[in-house]
């Protein structure tokens, strides 16, 4: 079947093509550059392949058996293929965009190795159907992340890489002992053969510690804002398009698709997502590293999607898959252009920036459009997906908690507008300054436009979602 | 039996004899050139034997075979057996032995002829205790081993190598008269000293006539063997003798001795003979947990890299000890799984740290930085190693581990499971320490024109490293043969 | 040409099989893209461009209030969410009046913007405004509606920025003040939408305010009066005429965000909840009024520049339509809506007579200009046209719809008709004395702008001026005319054009304002100069301090809010640091001084491992007696 080989092809050319790319790597710096971003495109490529048969003929599914209830098995379900594409097409920008942004430093081998690596681990994740493999992918994307992060193998970068690893594996343990209670209950790691079961409220709790770390939901976030550190393309496949998008699509495929959540995590998740939210909302607001506050910003927009997701509302669910995609379209931008900026004028302290747009114009306009999208305001894709995600908190009839995230929407305009006027606006304090090279300026601008877009033919990403949230069985 | 496996036999006990007699036969001037190659064809040729070994077995469908009789001391015939098990563990011990002799070509001078005498010396001790079917016989393999350990890590006849040795040799009399009283009152119940008669003395140990005297034989046996293996707390002497040993024999210290003299007959222990004895293995399995979480605790502010190493030894033992003492065959497997993981990546971890003392001519992490650059393979076979280490998939050490804490769920340890599992944390903490430390970080005043050591070590790490990888990728194949071989 | 656009129409509403509603839209759309697109120096074709967009939006708007109604559908998402356009006789209405208006301004804009830096822009900007407003009246759907509604800040931001990129603090100030109130308007949507359970508007009728009612009512308002600029979201408005460039102060704050948040205000009030007349919920409507006239009013009274004044009035004046809307009685409502219209029509000829003085003067500080009367004699008689209606004097349309206020504040309570007339007699008194310091009295110039220089300005900027200042009188003596378009919207029956019927009420007006004169020329006495009038209410006793403070802002809700959300972000950057510092530190710290215990307790003496082995050995001997 054609669809299986997609679906092997969509995991396996990342995973494995990453550990050629040293070796191209060696016979020329532009041969790794191309196959990286060939890698990379293949896995969106072929997940958009995937996207036809996932829809009309259901899904396809790769699997071996294994003894222990163990099993190697990848299922491209609508959910998957929507998750896949979302990150391989931000991926795929990204990695562009590094051609221009990494030239000047050392390693570089190794960086496309990892980021390669780390959107192939994103791909088998998503596409795995067991809970190990999902807790193997999910560890590979610690390590690819761990080497990103401490990239430039400063003193204080290596500390922070080893915080966020040390966090996201943390979590993952505690998820991990949280699957093998679920394993004590059912004796499989199989989530085809626990469909529709409950978990226990302790498996819950751990599982839950999982995924907020790797989700950086209060209170195991402090690792995001620190990973800023990172090269800049590096935090925007970080924070918008693949690492933290693992916690929520994990959670979604948990609860959304397998396990019945009880009714008190419909009350408690979004709660904990609330604090989440405002904390680091307030947070944006006080800090003055352009890099950390866009982290902030992750932090919070993440929450909604938690919202979206754990309110039990079919609404919720689709607003929450579909603000996956806008959040990772805008805040990858938003991080690409905080690399322009950061690449132009040396800093990231946004009080001594000023000005900017009048040299950077496609830079500017770039953050602004995404800017706008991550604040909600239409006619950007994030304005849609925002608007459904708090109004399944009302249709889930707790109105407060609507309430305390259109607060929390309040900040974001807040925050966001306050750096986009401090760097972008006032003042000029730098003559030097010039625009990124073409590869990085036409990245932002893609990712801009295609937030705009994403709002005006919402349509068509909401037809998906809509299909995926019908399919689930569950309302 | 085949003719062939008669041979292998010979391979096995009298390979290493031959060497040593061969070393001390040849002139003394070629003894020193090519003593090492020797010691590299001995662990060589034990890791083909023992796949062929396994290839023959598994061809004639069989699990185990037995050898001829060795001694008969009129207390149960003794005799060599092979079975899968000790088939793995002689595979270890010849990977760890030419790792530790190709490690030995830029470490040890003139001492290479002295420490090819011991190491094989060592060998044929190590590779009895992994052939044997009875207690007595474990004690004297036992002890030709330890004596040899103690010489090898004073070989530098240095003030430090001698107190280590010293302090080893201290416990490891405790031990031995602890065994040797185990023994004799296990002796006193069953009139034999064969796993397979003890086991079968035991099945209603409750019942004899003075269980008092029993209980005081695995408490004295279990005391033995852990202080051998260097379960906490009675691991003092493990970390100091690490320490102070020459760089190639901790790697063979490290890697495998500890492991056979203590973890291996605690594994045989619980596997053939303390079957139905179930606090035999409670007591175990809370030694066990201990040493996982304070072996990684204390590991995190050591300043030294093979002391950290130490330590991991002790918390990773403490993970193989878990997954045997829950009785269960899954249990089991994941233990000798992990024995075999933890060959591989402490071994690499060994190696890597012979080859940062080679190149800088210290292992203290404070005085070392910016490594990683300069030293690229030793630098990532270290992290793959310890990633292994950590248990992080999908290297090899995440399955064995997985395996083991499955199995203490499935019987029922659900605490003691998790806090096992989620002990991986420190793992992760003290090498992130230490990798920070040595290979990343600023470089060094005075390191700046360190460079890659090349030959025997990096070859070694690689090789290990590819183990650790290969292992981990290949696992759900080994899955399907266990499955196959109806054992899980 | 009726024929034309009855063909038009039916065209449009898919009487013909085709349905072009949503050209209201993407036309204007697609014209701003392509004025954008025309190379810069080519101004005659981008304006060109320009005006016939607004022409096109005039013409199709023409249509649609004659056909009354049609609809249409597209699918957008599931969950209802669909792009659903609608046209009632009410829409027609707002959609007619924004045509008219945005024509008027367009072409005074064209004139006003020659020879200006990025006027491209502001044409682009001004058309997506446009688009966004049409999309806004036609939305049949909730989310469309808010999709819309929020999508003019986008606009709003731009046209702000356009003014001075050094200084975006009015445009932040606009975006946030804005943003606050469009969400809030979400969460009403999503509330109303919950409690109706239905995103279409159609199907949303006459809800009960109550339970989630409440939340979707308050929430909903707020976008709507928020949108309509009283307070407290008033404050970026005075600012932005200082940033932005004028004409955008005629259509978007004077003109077109009144139209639109009143024509949701009476959508909400009146099509989605049954607002009962003396409710709690019609009191807290008409206090938001009230408050909002007589704050605003005696703001505007203090104001030395002419677009600051104009401002503060503009705030004033919402407050009246909502306070009529809020009586929710048929009067109010008409009475809101008319002065809706009349509002628009004067405040934006006042703001394009403001935008002439500026244009010849280069200021509209009435410290350094006076008496412009003579110099320009039509700007002066447009102004006099437009500052009599504001006023309330008859027969200008302003005094009709006052006085329907009135009454409707009347019968609502006596506090409110008191703030009313208040209201009244302040605006009287400030356009007297903005009347009276810029364009009478003796002439002055800032410095450098010589005499002969000032003239009237062109005609393409006279005749929107003109036909405002037009509209205010014959809206006035033949009040018939907007009055039977409107009093349908407020049901059946009702008929309130001609003179007002209550002659006590008008007495009481026309004394307010004789109080008003009374006080002006009190004030012009006492200082001498027209400008300075208004000083003896400014420096009155207790008002003085109340005036200080407002003048430094401190009454500021921008400022206000901007200040509590700044204390909130510390409290939570303290929360999130104590977060870390658990990890940096603490975690640290523990885990390490564990382990250094456990590091120091191995010191190399045997004595001690060997005593630590018997110690083990007894606790085993121990656990094995307990477990046996």
């Amino acid at each position: 079947m054609e669809g299986q080989g997609l679906l092997l092809a969509c995991i396996f050319t990342p995973l494995a093509g990453a550990f050629l790319l040293p070796i191209f790597g060696r016979i020329h710096v532009g041969l790794r550059n191309i196959m990286s971003l060939l890698f990379v495109l293949t896995a969106f490529l072929c997940s958009a392949m995937l996207l036809s048969p996932a829809l009309s003929q259901g899904p396809v599914s790769v699997y071996w058996q294994l003894p222990l209830g163990l099993s190697i098995g990848f299922l491209a379900d609508a959910l998957a293929v929507f998750m896949a594409a979302t990150s391989s097409l931000v991926a795929s920008i990204i990695v562009f965009y590094s051609f221009g942004y990494i030239e000047r430093y050392k390693n570089q081998n190794e960086y496309y190795l990892m980021v390669t690596l780390f959107l192939g681990a994103m791909m088998g994740l998503v596409f795995s159907t067991n809970l190990i493999c999902i807790y193997m992918f999910w560890e590979i994307s610690a390590i690819c992340c761990w080497r990103l992060i401490g990239f430039y193998r400063e003193e204080p970068v290596v500390r922070r890489a080893n915080k966020a690893f040390m966090v996201t594996v943390g979590g993952a343990l505690l998820m991990l002992v949280g699957f093998i209670g679920i394993y004590g209950e059912t004796g499989t790691f199989d989530l085809l053969q626990m469909q529709g079961q409950t978990v226990a409220n302790w498996v819950m709790v751990l599982i839950l510690f999982g995924i907020l770390s790797k989700s950086a939901t209060l209170p195991l976030h402090t690792w995001l804002p620190d990973a800023g550190v990172a090269p800049s393309p590096v935090t925007s496949l970080l924070h918008a398009a693949v690492l933290v998008k693992i916690g929520v699509y994990v959670f979604a495929r948990l609860f959304l698709v397998n396990f019945q959540l009880e009714a008190i995590w419909e009350t408690v998740v979004p709660w904990i997502a609330a604090v989440s939210a405002l904390v680091s909302a307030g947070a944006a607001l006080v800090e003055n590293d352009i890099k950390r506050i866009i982290a902030y910003s992750t932090i919070s927009q993440l929450a909604f999607i938690l919202l979206g997701l754990s309110t039990g509302t079919m609404i919720g669910a689709a607003g929450g898959l579909l603000y996956i995609l806008m959040h990772s379209l805008a805040k990858g931008g938003l991080f690409l252009c905080a690399g322009i900026v950061e690449h132009s004028v040396h800093t990231k302290d946004i009080r001594q920036m000023g000005g900017l747009a009048k040299r950077l114009p496609v830079t500017a306009v770039s953050f602004l459009f995404c800017a706008f999208s991550v604040m909600g305001i239409p006619p950007f894709g994030g304005f849609f997906a925002k608007f459904m995600v708090i109004d399944s908190a009302l249709v889930g009839g707790t109105p407060l908690l609507a309430g305390t995230y259109i607060f929390g929407a309040a900040l974001t305009v807040v925050y966001l507008l306050r750096v986009f006027v401090k760097v972008f606006l006032g003042d000029a304090t730098h003559t030097d300054v010039k625009e990124g090279t073409w590869e990085m300026v036409g990245s932002v601008a893609i990712l801009g436009v295609l937030s705009l877009l994403g709002g005006i033919f919402i349509n068509l990403p909401t037809q998906l979602t809509s299909f995926i949230v019908e399919n689930l069985g569950r309302w | 039996m085949s003719a062939g496996m008669e041979f292998v036999l010979l391979t096995f006990m009298g390979l290493p004899l031959l060497m040593v007699l061969l070393n001390n036969l040849l002139k003394k001037e070629i003894a020193q050139k090519i003593c090492l190659s020797l010691g590299i064809i001995a662990g060589i040729v034990q890791m083909a034997a023992a796949v062929f070994v396994f290839a023959s077995l598994k061809a004639a469908g069989q699990t185990e075979a037995d050898f001829s009789q060795f001694w008969d001391l009129g207390v149960g015939a003794s005799r060599f057996s092979v079975d899968f098990f000790s088939l793995l563990v002689l595979f270890c011990i010849g990977m760890v032995i030419t790792a530790g002799f190709l490690t030995a070509g830029k470490t040890l001078g003139d001492k290479k002829f002295n420490f090819t005498n011991l190491a094989m010396i060592l060998l044929l001790g190590m590779n009895g205790i992994a052939l044997v079917t009875d207690l007595f016989s474990l004690y004297v393999f036992l002890e030709i081993t330890g004596v040899a350990s103690f010489v090898m890590i004073s070989l530098n006849k240095e003030g430090d190598g001698i107190e280590g040795a010293f302090k080893y040799l201290v416990m490891s009399a405790i031990a031995t008269v602890f065994i040797l009283g185990g023994l004799a009152f296990l002796f006193m119940q069953s009139g034999s000293l064969q796993y397979g008669d003890v086991a079968a003395a035991l099945s209603d140990w409750q019942y004899a006539e003075q269980p008092a005297l029993l209980i005081a034989g695995f408490v004295l046996v279990l005391v033995g063997f852990s202080i051998k293996s260097g379960v906490m707390p009675f691991h003092g002497w493990l970390p100091d003798a690490y320490q102070s040993a020459p760089a190639a024999v901790s790697v063979i210290l490290g890697g495998i001795v500890t492991k056979m003299a203590g973890v291996y007959a605690l594994l045989r222990l619980t596997a053939d003979i303390f079957v139905n004895v179930p606090v035999f293995n409670q007591i175990l399995m809370l030694l066990a947990i201990v040493s996982i979480v304070l072996g990684a605790v204390a590991a995190i502010t050591q300043t030294d890299f093979k002391r950290i190493l130490a330590y991991s030894s002790i918390s990773q033992i403490g993970y193989i000890l878990l997954g045997a003492s829950c009785g269960s065959a899954v249990g089991l497997i994941g233990a000798m799984l992990h024995f075999f993981n933890h060959a591989t990546f402490k071994t690499t971890l060994f190696v890597n740290s012979a080859a940062v003392e080679i190149a800088t001519g210290t292992t203290e992490i404070e005085k070392l930085g910016g490594l990683q650059e300069k030293m690229p393979v030793t630098g990532v076979s270290s992290i793959l190693a310890f990633l292994s280490t950590a248990g992080i998939p999908p290297l090899a050490g995440f399955w064995s581990k997985l395996l083991i804490i499955i199995a203490a769920w499935q019987t029922g340890n659900v605490f003691i499971a998790g806090l096992a599992l989620f002990a991986s944390i420190f793992t992760a903490a003290y090498f992130l320490r230490l990798q920070r430390c040595v290979f990343f970080g600023p470089a060094v005043e005075g390191l700046e024109d360190t460079k890659e050591v090349t030959g025997g070590v990096c070859l070694s790490s690689l090789a290990l490293s590819a183990i650790t990888v290969g292992f981990g990728l290949l696992f759900p194949a080994l899955l399907l043969f266990l499955q196959g071989q109806g054992l899980i | 040409m009726g024929a034309m656009f009855g063909n038009m129409a039916a065209f449009m509403t898919g009487g013909s099989g085709v349905n072009l509603l949503w050209l209201m839209v993407v036309l204007p759309v697609a014209l701003a893209v392509l004025a954008v697109a025309i190379p810069r120096h080519a101004f005659a074709a981008r304006s060109a461009c320009f005006l016939a967009a607004t022409l096109a939006d005039l013409l199709l708007a023409i249509a649609l209030f004659i056909a009354k109604e049609g609809s249409m559908l597209l699918r957008w998402t599931d969950f209802e969410i669909n792009l659903a356009f609608r046209v009632d006789p009410f829409s027609g209405a707002v959609l007619l009046a924004l045509g008219i208006f945005a024509v008027l301004v367009a072409i005074y804009s064209v004139a006003f913007l020659r020879r200006k830096e990025k006027y491209g822009q502001f044409y682009c900007y001004y058309l997506l405004t446009l688009a966004m407003a049409n999309g806004a009246v036609l939305a049949d759907n909730l989310v469309v509606l808010l999709f819309f509604w929020e999508g003019l800040m986008v606009t709003l931001f731009g046209m702000l920025l356009i003014g001075d990129r050094q200084k975006p603090a009015t445009a932040v100030k606009a975006l946030v003040l804005n943003g606050i109130a469009d969400l809030l308007l979400m969460l009403g949507v999503a509330a109303t939408a919950a409690h109706a359970g239905t995103f279409m508007m159609e199907g949303i009728s006459q809800l009960p305010i109550e339970g989630l009612g409440v939340l979707g009512f308050v929430c909903m308002m707020a976008g709507a009066v928020g949108k309509a600029g009283a307070m407290p979201f008033h404050s970026w408005i005075p600012d932005a005429a200082d940033a932005a460039p004028l004409p955008f102060m005629a259509i978007l704050p004077a003109a077109f965000e009144k139209i639109l948040g009143i024509y949701l205000l009476v959508r909400i009030t009146f099509q989605f909840y049954q607002m009962v007349p003396g409710s709690v919920m019609s009191i807290v409507v008409m206090a938001i009024g009230a408050i909002t006239i007589v704050l605003a009013n005696s703001m505007a009274l203090i104001q030395k520049d002419i677009k600051r004044l104009l401002s503060y009035s503009t705030i004033s004046q919402v407050g009246y339509m909502i306070l009529g809307i809020g009586t929710a009685l048929p009067v109010g409502i008409i009475g809101g809506l008319f002065h809706l219209i009349n509002h628009v029509m004067y405040k934006c000829c006042l703001f394009l007579t403001a935008g002439s003085v500026e244009k010849q003067t280069g200021s509209t500080d009435m410290r350094y200009i006076s008496g412009l009367g003579k110099l320009m004699p039509v700007t002066t008689v447009c102004f006099l046209t437009a500052a009599l209606s504001i006023s309330g004097v008859p027969p200008f349309s302003g005094f009709f719809s006052k006085e329907l206020v009135f009454d409707a504040a009347l019968e609502s309570g006596m506090i409110f008709y008191i703030a009313a007339v208040l209201g009244a007699f302040l605006t009287a008194a400030s356009f007297l004395k903005l009347g009276h310091a810029a364009y009478f009295g003796p002439l002055r110039l800032p410095e450098g702008v010589k005499t002969e220089d000032v003239k009237e300005v062109p005609g393409a900027m006279l005749l929107p001026m003109g036909i405002l200042a037009l509209g205010c009188l014959i809206f006035g003596v033949f009040n018939a005319l907007p009055l039977s378009v409107i009093q349908p919207i407020a049901g059946e029956g009702y008929d309130f054009s001609g003179w007002p019927d209550n002659w006590t009420l008008v007495a009481i007006s026309c004394a307010v304002l004789l109080l008003a004169v009374g006080n002006h020329l009190f004030g012009y006495r006492r200082t001498g100069e027209g400008l300075k009038a208004a000083d003896h209410i400014r420096y009155a006793p207790a008002l003085r301090t109340v005036y200080d403070c407002a003048e430094k802002r401190y009454f500021d809700p921008y400022d206000i809010i901007m200040q509590l959300i700044k204390g909130f972000a510390w409290i939570c950057y303290g929360i999130d640091r104590a977060i870390n510092w658990v990890y940096d530190v603490f975690a640290v710290d523990f885990v390490s001084g564990l382990s250094s215990r456990l590091r120091l307790m191995n010191n190399g003496s045997v004595g001690r491992y060997m005593a630590w082995s018997f110690l083990g050995v007894g606790f085993i001997v121990l656990l094995c007696l307990f477990l046996v």
